[in-house]
């Protein structure tokens, strides 16, 4: 059964969720002002009526660039997170579904990417492909697919041996029907809950490499830029690093209550509690 | 002297819903209680309620538990005066813990170690039945069979010294051999070790083998409480006339009394 | 005419993988048995006794060791759809028996579209007559697994076996995990469901209280051997030791007198 507490967290989860995807589409909309609009004479400042949340250190607006910067913020992991769970999906689907020489050699395939830390292979990636965002969408999900890809295969090795799934197969339902049917459903209902709850992983992920320099470049508003940026100034304007870091937080948050709130809709045994 | 345990004024709820009220159970020592009732009838909640093991989210008001005739509260007889046998054994055991540490902990609360711990736990075995009692010791909950776990259950509350049992469905599990071995024990350590049961079942077949005293319960209220002859001979509520009909349906051919 | 004709069938499995040596578990040995056409057949077995081995081999879910199957006088291979319109099953754990985010007209209709071809109107219809017939409510048809009742989903199961007009439905311990009163519901189901199309049931039960009341003859099964095989009659009394202990194990319709002695100075 439900809490009343959890049932907040959901709420706020969807609210949060949505706002960051208005923020999102529309943000050049919007802003108040022109996120790139380098003001020299408006360094620094304060929070004001005219401008929120105060100027950064070449005078543009703070406010404008969070919502602009959520685009870039948000989309870039979402992209990564297609990739991974396609990467996950197809090639752990194909282990546990085709089994034998097939499933040994692409479990090796992963191990070889699970022995590295994932920071570390993606600067490796980085490395080898150049900075750039688009190269760190690659390199960070290429760091990430195996996870998924174990995942997925034990996912549909537990699935195939369900009472539900042989007696499927009892009803003649042939090998195709009872994978698109039974197998898979089951498994992308329980990888959606994962995902959801590993999206601020990822945005962390995406951040701190604009932290570091190697994603996105300055002129553009990103969070992970405005942190760098603003990080000479974190003994007089600490502000400036707060509210970048403050989006990331809510928005780490916001995932993972979404997350929560698709587990209770798509797990069974939660299901089965709640009939209760 | 007979020993009893008194529940009273027992009275369950969740949020505002009531699930069960305000029951009266007696249990006495050297005699089995029958509780039983249809699924949702609330028995399994009563037995969780007299040891105060609920679940989250459902209260207990206006209990009261008289050992001896002396109050007593839930969780100082837990364990020690009253052990409970669940219906899945398997889970009731520490997975990575083997049976012999189960034993020598349960001990251990008696203050009982080393050597005399070893020959008590070997006496206790042979007495639930456990004869290959080595191996059943150094094996892992999931190596053994449920009717196995069953009777080390029993042997750990022995171990205990319980005088009172709560069985929850103890035989639901198990095959019809594996039962009938089962309860032929239970009936044993009453006579012998004047062992106070509290038995819930739907099946009255348990209750028609082994129960003094039966309660019947139906939407968490008691419906009737009687000794098992009058019970069987003269049901009075509609509860224990459908599980007496389901019963006869099934036994009474064979045996056309 | 014998739906199947089972002759010197033996099955086991292999055991042990990482840390123990492998090595094969006889779990069939050397079985015969012919099963008529509209019999409700029961097969008594303690848990071990190779029961379930035997319904999986019979549902062409796996392929004997040695020996053979005949259905109708055909060997047996596998999951055929013909062989499926003929045969069905029901699974003891009914909750782990439905896909949880299927609802149960969905489930219900599966062997329908597969097995009968049929569209979706016709589907529809059928699922509310087999609804009924399982004396089920027409609008579970939309509930999911977790809004039923484990009485409830078992019948459902049922439905679902009975769907295309089997000539037999293996019941394998389907009834095990009912209390008293809904095994009495479901078999007085079962046996109006013979009566009216003719299917024949197998019943799978460790329980000879069901057998009795239900099937028309009972064979026992014990460590892989059939050890009884007889007509179900109102003072049957088992032979062999081993299905004497099934017989005897069943419990007393009436309360009786105490039959433990208090211990004595000698015990």
């Amino acid at each position: 059964m439900a809490l009343p507490g959890k049932k907040h967290g959901m709420r706020v989860g969807y609210l949060l969720v949505g706002l960051l995807l208005l923020m999102a589409l529309f943000g050049p909309w919007l802003a108040p002002y022109d996120a790139t609009l380098v003001s020299l004479d408006d360094r620094l400042l304060p929070a004001s009526a005219s401008h929120w949340l105060g100027t950064d250190h070449l005078g543009r607006d703070v406010l404008s660039r969070l919502i602009v910067g959520t685009q870039l913020s948000l989309g870039s992991v979402v992209l990564v997170l297609a990739l991974v769970l396609i990467m996950g999906v197809v090639i752990g689907g194909i282990a546990g579904i085709v089994g034998g020489k097939v499933d040994m050699f692409l479990m090796r395939l992963c191990d070889m990417f699970l022995t590295f830390p994932t920071l570390v292979l993606a600067f490796f990636l980085i490395a080898l492909l150049g900075t750039g965002l688009t190269n760190v969408i690659i390199a960070i999900a290429l760091s990430h697919w195996a996870w998924y890809a174990r995942m997925v295969r034990g996912m549909v090795l537990a699935q195939r041996n369900r009472d539900y799934v042989l007696a499927s197969r009892l009803a003649g339902a042939s090998r195709l029907t009872r994978l698109r049917q039974h197998v898979m459903p089951n498994v992308v209902g329980q990888l959606l809950v994962l995902a959801s709850m590993d999206i601020g992983h990822m945005m962390l992920h995406v951040s701190g490499l604009s932290f570091l320099g190697l994603g996105v470049s300055p002129p553009t508003p990103e969070w992970g830029v405005m942190i760098n940026d603003a990080k000479e100034f974190i003994w007089t304007q600490p502000q400036l690093l707060l509210w970048p870091g403050l989006m990331i937080f809510i928005s780490v948050m916001a995932f993972n209550l979404l997350g929560d709130a698709l587990r209770d809709r798509l797990d069974p045994s939660v299901l089965a509690e709640i009939k209760e | 002297m007979k020993h009893t345990l008194k529940i009273s004024g027992l009275t369950l709820k969740h949020r505002q819903r009531t699930l069960v009220e305000s029951v009266e159970l007696t249990l006495k020592a050297g005699e089995v209680h029958a509780l039983v009732g249809a699924s949702g009838s609330g028995k399994s909640l009563t037995c969780l309620g007299i040891l105060d093991l609920l679940p989250p989210g459902v209260h207990s008001s206006g209990a009261s538990l008289l050992l001896d005739g002396q109050a007593v509260a839930a969780a100082s007889l837990r364990g020690r005066e009253v052990a409970l046998v669940l219906q899945n054994p398997r889970s009731a055991f520490n997975p990575v813990r083997s049976l012999r540490q189960h034993a020598l902990e349960t001990l251990q609360a008696r203050g009982i170690r080393g050597v005399d711990a070893e020959q008590l736990i070997h006496a206790t075995l042979l007495e639930v039945g456990l004869f290959d009692g080595q191996r059943v010791l150094d094996s892992f909950a999931f190596q053994l069979s449920g009717g196995m776990l069953q009777r080390m259950m029993i042997a750990l509350a022995l171990l205990a010294d319980s005088r009172f049992l709560l069985a929850d469905e103890p035989t639901s599990d198990l095959d019809v051999v594996a039962q009938a071995r089962f309860l032929d024990l239970l009936e044993r350590l009453m006579v012998h070790r004047n062992l106070g049961v509290l038995l819930i079942t739907h099946d009255m077949g348990v209750v028609a083998r082994c129960a003094d005293q039966v309660t019947v319960m139906a939407h968490g209220r008691i419906v009737e409480q009687a000794d098992v002859h009058s019970l069987f001979h003269a049901p009075q509520s509609q509860e224990a006339r459908t599980l007496l009909a389901a019963h006869h349906s099934l036994t009474m051919e064979s045996c056309p009394a | 005419m014998n739906l199947f004709q089972i002759r010197n069938l033996s099955h086991g499995y292999t055991a042990g993988a990482m840390f123990s040596k492998r090595h094969r578990v006889q779990v069939l040995s050397e079985l015969n048995l012919d099963l008529p056409e509209g019999q409700n057949l029961g097969l008594l077995g303690g848990s071990g006794s190779g029961k379930s081995t035997l319904a999986r081999l019979l549902m062409g879910l796996e392929t004997p060791d040695q020996g053979s199957i005949h259905f109708n006088g055909q060997a047996l291979q596998g999951t055929h759809p013909e062989f499926l319109q003929r045969v069905q099953m029901v699974f003891q754990d009914a909750l782990s028996a439905f896909n949880p985010q299927r609802s149960i007209g969905w489930s219900i209709a599966e062997p329908l579209r597969h097995l009968a071809g049929m569209h979706r109107e016709a589907c529809q219809a059928r699922v509310e007559q087999l609804l009924q017939q399982v004396k089920l409510e027409p609008a579970d048809i939309d509930k999911l697994p977790a809004q039923l009742s484990g009485g409830q989903l078992q019948r459902a199961g049922i439905a679902r076996a009975m769907a295309v007009g089997p000539q037999l439905i293996i019941l394998d311990e389907a009834l095990s995990n009912l209390d008293r009163v809904l095994q009495v519901q479901i078999l007085d189901l079962l046996a109006e469901v013979r009566r009216e199309s003719g299917t024949g049931f197998l019943l799978i039960t460790h329980d000879l209280s069901l057998v009795r009341r239900f099937c028309q003859r009972v064979v026992v099964l014990a460590d892989g051997n059939l050890v009884e095989d007889r007509e179900v009659t109102p003072g049957m009394r088992f032979e062999h030791p081993a299905a004497r202990i099934l017989q005897e194990a069943v419990l007393p319709a009436m309360p009786g007198a105490r039959q433990v002695a208090p211990r004595t100075a000698s015990a």
